[in-house]
């Protein structure tokens, strides 16, 4: 059975009798958005966001990409195995806020079948879990570590910079702002086991900085 | 029993307008190829009475941040602006966008600006800043708005994740960079009723402009 559209635009009122779905000329179904695209999604409570001290964290050493096995990072993201879901990564938000930062981008890494054992610490908390964007204090079953030792992972590898270079000068007053909202969109996604973490190009000194993920918890199929 | 199978057609045509069925054009995978009616994506929630958009927002002047309103927030306090969806309302408020300017002020370093939230409050309250609606002519939404006063009934809030908003530089200190942020949560948070959403800053010393834009949706089984 095929299902036709007709091309172009008519105009009826509500509950208006059946119509054909409209088509533009090249054959494209036309379509409209109900509402705000993630809105789908976050009234069925499964959006979260993990983040650093709302203040800012300190750059290390150990944050610098790639990150070694168990080392403590910037801001990670941990679907757990077995978690029975896939974490898609909608946002990353980013931003300086005082020191001298190195030249360079700020970088994704990724690990795969991680067991990570360490307590998750979401906002620099210990214990604290991932923040329900459906105003409800449901938590998230993925966990967010930031500058916490990763115990349990293995060395994580440079997925991709982060569209985000900063100058390699002292921050000052008169310094543009420096942040970003990376729009992701579901690019990356953590299987159980996935670990996603925010690293830094260099050091630098007394670079203190922020940074969240918003993510999607969504039901794993097959383990995809 | 077998399902019901819908066909397409690969590839592009080229049609004018009329009353000939076609069929719905598929790309070489055979997944559906659409396009979107209108260049304004939120028209349809728009002109709908029953999901009509909203504002609420700071006086024009904007509003001097204090102690009160860094995050988190304690229960009780004043907020630079707060959307409150009340216990009862039957409605939940998706958040479609947030913007915010730093008119004056002085702070060497700015740590960001943040969305705190709660949740299951109650809060008493005479909102002053209630929310207009898009389209001209329509009633006042059914949430409320808060901007620099009391919260009398909620409870404390908690940080949900910082705004991507953290100017390092002051209008004084020349226009060195862009003090506004327009964020396109584009429902990424959604307040059932009893949700309370509010922006919250990091420093103190500096005057701001904020505002929240949202749809009210009815609640359906609580979501």
């Amino acid at each position: 059975m095929l299902v036709g559209g007709r091309v172009g635009p008519i105009v009826s009122a509500d509950n208006a009798g059946p119509q054909e779905f409209r088509l533009e000329r090249t054959g494209a179904l036309v379509t409209q958005d109900a509402h705000g695209r993630y809105r789908e999604a976050a009234s069925r409570g499964n959006i979260f966001a993990v983040s650093t001290t709302l203040l800012g964290t300190t750059v290390v050493a150990a944050n610098n990409s790639p990150i070694a096995a168990a080392a403590a990072s910037i801001l990670s993201i941990y679907n757990p195995l077995n978690s029975g879901i896939n974490v898609s990564i909608l946002r990353t938000i980013l931003g300086l806020v005082s020191g001298t930062p190195v030249a360079g981008p700020y970088v994704y890494n990724i690990a795969f079948n991680q067991n990570i054992t360490a307590t998750q610490n979401n906002g620099g908390t210990s214990g604290a879990s991932s923040i329900n964007s459906y105003a409800s204090g449901a938590s998230g079953k993925a966990r967010g570590f930031t500058q916490t030792a990763l115990t349990g992972s293995t060395a994580q590898v440079l997925y991709r910079p982060i569209a985000f270079s900063q100058i390699a000068a002292a921050i000052a007053a008169t310094t543009p702002g420096l942040y970003t909202t990376e729009e992701v969109a579901g690019e990356i996604e953590l299987p159980p086991g996935g670990l996603l973490s925010i690293a830094s190009p260099g050091t630098g000194t007394s670079q203190v900085m922020y940074a969240a993920f918003v993510y999607e918890e969504i039901p794993s199929i097959g383990g995809q | 029993m077998g399902g019901l199978f819908v066909g397409s057609r690969i590839g592009p045509l080229l049609l004018a307008d009329s009353g000939t069925a076609q069929d719905l054009r598929a790309d070489r995978t055979y997944a559906l190829v659409r396009q979107r009616a209108h260049g304004t994506r939120l028209r349809e929630g728009a002109i709908r009475p029953q999901t009509t958009i909203y504002a609420v927002c700071t006086p024009t002047s904007g509003t001097s941040v204090v102690a009160g309103n860094l995050s988190p927030i304690a229960a009780g306090a004043a907020t630079i602006l707060s959307l409150y969806n009340p216990l009862g309302s039957g409605i939940n408020a998706s958040i479609l966008r947030a913007t915010l300017n730093v008119s004056s002020g002085a702070a060497v370093s700015f740590n960001p600006f943040a969305y705190n939230l709660a949740f299951n409050q109650t809060i008493t309250a005479v909102q002053n800043a209630a929310s207009l609606p898009s389209i001209p002519g329509q009633a006042n939404g059914r949430c409320q708005g808060f901007t620099q006063t009391a919260l009398t009934g909620s409870g404390a809030q908690f940080l949900y994740r910082p705004m991507a908003f953290s100017p390092n530089d002051t209008v004084a200190a020349g226009p060195a960079t862009p003090m506004y942020i327009f964020d396109d949560l584009d429902g990424e948070i959604e307040l059932p009723p009893g949700g309370l959403l509010s922006i919250a800053a990091t420093v103190t010393g500096i005057t701001v402009n904020a505002s929240i834009v949202y749809a009210e949706i009815p609640s359906i089984g609580g979501r």
